[in-house]
């Protein structure tokens, strides 16, 4: 395609959600009824009507090689209604059954059956005591266990005592009964103590309860909310902490994308290593900040990250201090989870940086307040300034369109305080052999505001009530496994309040998990 | 269609047999293994984001026309064919998300549900739900009579993406899509690959994998938690998905090579190869065949120059330079679509023609051109079903809604009676001068 570059070839990666200027000049900036933050009114504290939920493939792929010590991925593709992945609108079809039975096999084949070298109370505690319990979730129900015994004795019958567990196993994880979660609800409209044990672990860990978990519910202790945080408190320090917490930094910030290698050739040239590092940081970073007393200003600003030595060579001058956990970064390059290199990475193209791309996602990530798409025809054309331009320039000289500049203006100018970072998420002191400018003018919170680079924007993003809300949104939304709706809106602004305060990454998690929204059955079923 | 012979599968241990010897199932074959008749396949293909019309329209009239720069690369199959311009896909909802709305529509004829909430795009500030209505492949499927076949319909693809309805063009019913199978091997392991070669172990493997199906189905009657209408339709659907993965487990058909290493630049021909076999053994007598996504997609085709931006990006921007790089993608499109006419038309079928001799092909996209998103001119081109279509034609005449395509897949498969298909067809009969 020659030199022609377009808005959005700077503007957009692949993926659902994209953003572009209304061309409307009246309009407003975007804000649709979605994005408009639910107001805290009603006393009444329902639970999220989240209708049942099928695993995620991840959540599948954790459990068993928590299970079965079997690293594997179903086939399966997930839902993503929302920022995050939840299935639970459609059907399994065709060939996702066809994939869970792929995958069952698969498994099997080469897990270890070797305590059913022989019947007897060794098979049946490990087959059900321990793998039917940890996918189920739950002891089998007595008429699963006579189904799983007549399995058993089958292929008992055609190969010996492996060859049962084998059939066993292979039914057990393409059974509904551990694809789904059965979430059973008491007379007093809470979920039971199983149910509340298996939505803590996928939130918090991202895969099933572990026997401590499952031990609890037994015994009766998931029921009030003390026991509720004292449980996610465990979950939290627990290295597994960061399955659940890659679920929802990773959809949040769509790091998926590092991975296209249809996409970005230039990242795949990195290495595996690199790039998997890249992803695993921002997770990482968060787990850290949850782990140390973070809030949401250290989130949005915090240079001290995880140690990755994967990553020294892109941090480069970057890295002040290491220690073997820790990396102490340069504040005035790096500042907050959004200046990481797979973050910057996954908001850019191969080869270039997008200010749009970038600037989009702190609109939709931290503000929840993306702009609209582009008018059906406009010339997104940028126009052609000649040959050695900044990224910055090219996209300025379309500013003196009105019909562009009412929305990129603030959406570019919020990524132009990224442009010290460069497609890889390496800094850059220049481009074409001109300075860097990462001192930038947008409009927030209907003011106007002049930042200067990474942390420039994330002072002022942390002053944004907005932004407090937002974050809040997206964890309610994230946990729930449902976008937030008016019924939310409290639990929200609670959390946005607390989020605010010394520990207030720690007791995000803590005010979830002992919600009415969270812990409360879904209600009147239509 | 109706006369054919209805003579039951082959016995598990007679398939099971063939299995040893790489015979083909062929289920329209008699006793005596003398051809019936085959009976009318049907084969939807897509591919995103319309085209570019002055790369894409021939010139000339109906019959003298000559093959445009897009769609040069089908010309070998001139005789097989008929160009449609002039149809134009109806959403029938208020508002249009460009690309998202037009994909569960395709098919269906029927526009995607907005009365249900659960996809958002806050950037247009709308939520929605699947689809509506069945895709007409789908409603042929439920209709069919004769011989069944071990699929009731086959999807493969490459690059569609994860759950959404601006990813999916095949729906069982309402919220309900059927994805394809978008990887090449393991496609070939689903249709091919589901009977091990040496006869003992695929006893074994047919024996238990019924045993443990069984077992699964009955798990599904375990559940404790109260569920809604809609989640209880879930779980039925599921439950019906794992009966219908225990019938394709036992199809026996004569394997193609395996796909060996994929790649983005090879596997949609890699796809259609398995297509052509799938179709010549009588795995099914309904396919669809979808090239990526109907949203957001920027995928490079480096291949043919396009080794930034990406796809959708270029489809938005109507500077020449832009459009010539997109007309080179479109054209390699073609060239896919040729190529899998060509493994159709090169695959012997049970009557001693082609599988594409029986086979209709139609081939859509979600929306006319990139750039504006327009839905009034989209283009359609029909190959294959020598004894129904009046190929070797252009045809670009009144504007036509897309449903009379989907009366006219009706019709070719045998549903004569039907003369409207969705519930946005305001018009009747299949598309005026398709067929003989």
């Amino acid at each position: 395609m020659g030199r022609a570059r377009t808005f959005e070839s700077l503007a957009l990666a692949s993926g659902i959600a994209f953003a572009a200027c209304t061309g409307e000049i009246t309009d407003p900036g975007g804000l649709s009824p979605t994005s408009s933050a639910p107001l805290c009114t009603s006393t009444a504290s329902p639970g999220a009507p989240v209708p049942m939920r099928r695993l995620t493939a991840a959540q599948v792929e954790r459990t068993v090689d928590d299970v079965l010590g079997v690293k594997a991925t179903p086939d399966v593709p997930d839902e993503k209604l929302f920022t995050f992945k939840s299935n639970i609108s459609s059907s399994v079809d065709f060939s996702s059954a066809r994939a869970y039975l792929d995958f069952a096999e698969a498994v099997v084949e080469t897990a270890d059956l070797s305590a059913c070298s022989a019947t007897g109370a060794e098979c049946d505690a490990w087959l059900f005591d321990e793998v039917g319990m940890r996918l189920f979730r739950r002891p089998l129900y007595d008429d699963e266990r006579t189904r799983y015994d007549a399995l058993f004795e089958k292929g008992l019958a055609e190969g010996g005592p492996s060859e049962g567990a084998r059939w066993v196993v292979e039914g057990m994880l393409q059974s509904p009964s551990f694809l789904y979660l059965d979430e059973v609800v008491g007379t007093d409209g809470y979920l039971d103590d199983w149910s509340m044990a298996a939505r803590l672990s996928l939130t918090i860990w991202g895969t099933n309860p572990d026997h401590e978990l499952l031990d609890k519910a037994a015994q009766g202790l998931l029921s009030s909310p003390e026991q509720i945080v004292a449980e996610a408190d465990r979950l939290l320090a627990d290295p597994r902490s960061v399955g659940g917490l890659t679920d929802f930094v990773d959809q949040w910030f769509r790091l998926e994308r590092l991975d296209d290698a249809d996409a970005r050739p230039d990242l795949q040239a990195l290495g595996d290593d690199t790039i998997a590092a890249m992803r695993r940081e921002p997770v990482e970073f968060l787990a850290n900040l949850i782990e140390s007393g973070g809030d949401l200003d250290s989130l949005l600003a915090s240079s001290t990250t995880a140690a990755h030595p994967e990553l020294v060579s892109i941090y480069q001058d970057d890295l002040l201090e290491q220690s073997s956990s820790q990396f102490i970064l340069d504040p005035a390059r790096r500042a907050g989870i959004l200046s990481l290199p797979g973050v910057m990475a996954a908001l850019a193209h191969a080869g270039s940086t997008a200010p749009t791309l970038r600037g989009y996602a702190v609109l939709a990530n931290f503000l929840c307040d993306p702009p609209n798409p582009p008018p059906a025809g406009v010339n997104i054309t940028l126009p052609d300034i000649g040959e050695g331009k900044t990224t910055r320039e090219r996209l300025e000289a379309h500013f003196s369109d009105p019909a562009c500049a009412n929305c990129h203006q603030s959406m570019d100018g919020m990524g132009f305080a990224f442009e010290g970072i460069d497609w890889l998420g390496q800094t850059r002191t220049e481009e074409f052999g001109k300075p860097i400018d990462d001192s930038t003018t947008f409009s927030l919170d209907d003011a106007e505001v002049t930042v200067e680079g990474p942390r420039g924007l994330a002072n002022v993003l942390s002053e944004s009530a907005a932004v407090a809300t937002c974050v809040a949104r997206q964890w309610v939304s994230y946990g729930a496994g449902m976008p937030d709706q008016d019924e939310s809106a409290c639990l929200v602004q609670r959390i946005s309040e607390r989020i605010q305060e010394p520990n207030g990454l720690h007791d995000m998690v803590r005010e979830l998990v002992k919600s009415d929204w969270y812990r409360r059955g879904p209600g009147e079923q239509k | 269609m109706s006369r054919t012979n209805r003579r039951q599968f082959l016995s598990r241990s007679a398939r099971l047999a063939l299995a040893g010897s790489a015979a083909a199932l062929f289920p329209w074959l008699d006793a005596r293994g003398d051809v019936v008749k085959v009976p009318m396949r049907l084969l939807l293909v897509f591919t995103p984001h319309g085209t570019v019309w002055d790369q894409w329209r021939p010139t000339g009239g109906e019959t003298d026309f000559t093959f445009s720069p897009i769609l040069k690369p089908l010309e070998a199959h001139r005789d097989r064919l008929v160009i449609m311009e002039g149809i134009e896909i109806k959403t029938g909802t208020d508002y249009y998300i460009p690309h998202t709305y037009t994909m569960p529509t395709l098919w269906t004829g029927s526009p995607i549900d907005t009365v249900t909430q659960e996809f958002c795009r806050e950037d247009h500030g709308k939520c929605f739900g699947w689809n509506t209505g069945v895709s007409v492949d789908q409603f042929i499927v439920s209709k069919l009579t004769g011989t069944p076949t071990p699929y009731g319909s086959i999807e493969l693809g490459y690059g569609c993406g994860g759950l959404h309805p601006a990813t999916r063009m095949i729906y069982t019913a309402p919220a309900q899509p059927r994805s394809p199978i978008d990887d090449p091997q393991s496609a070939f392991d689903t249709l091919f690959g589901s009977i091990s070669p040496n006869l003992e172990q695929a006893k074994k493997d047919a024996i238990r994998r019924k045993s443990v199906l069984d077992g699964v189905l009955g798990d599904f009657d375990s559940r404790r938690a109260k569920l809604s209408a809609k989640d209880k339709a879930r779980l039925e659907a599921h439950a019906d998905s794992i009966r219908e993965v225990e019938v394709s487990l036992d199809a026996v058909c004569q394997s193609p090579p395996a796909p060996g290493e994929v790649n983005s630049e090879t596997a949609m021909d890699q796809q259609s190869e398995l297509l052509a076999a799938a179709l010549a053994c009588g795995l099914t007598r309904v396919a669809s065949f979808q090239l990526r996504i109907a949203d957001n997609d920027n995928t490079l085709y480096p291949w043919v120059g396009l080794d930034e931006g990406g796809h959708h990006t270029l489809s938005h921007d109507s500077n020449a330079d832009a459009q010539a790089t997109l007309a080179k993608v479109y054209t390699w499109y073609s060239a896919r679509i040729a190529h899998l006419l060509d493994r159709l038309a090169a695959m012997p079928d049970a009557d001693g023609r082609s599988v594409l001799d029986n086979t209709l092909v139609i081939w859509g996209s979600e929306l006319g051109r990139g750039w504006d998103h327009d839905i009034q001119n989209v283009p359609f081109v029909f190959a294959g079903a020598t004894d129904l279509l009046n190929p070797g034609r252009y045809l670009s005449g009144s504007v036509v809604q897309h449903n009379r395509i989907l009366v006219a897949a009706c019709h070719a498969m045998g549903l004569g009676d039907v003369q409207q298909y969705g519930s946005l067809d305001t018009g009747s009969g299949p598309v005026p001068g398709l067929f003989l």
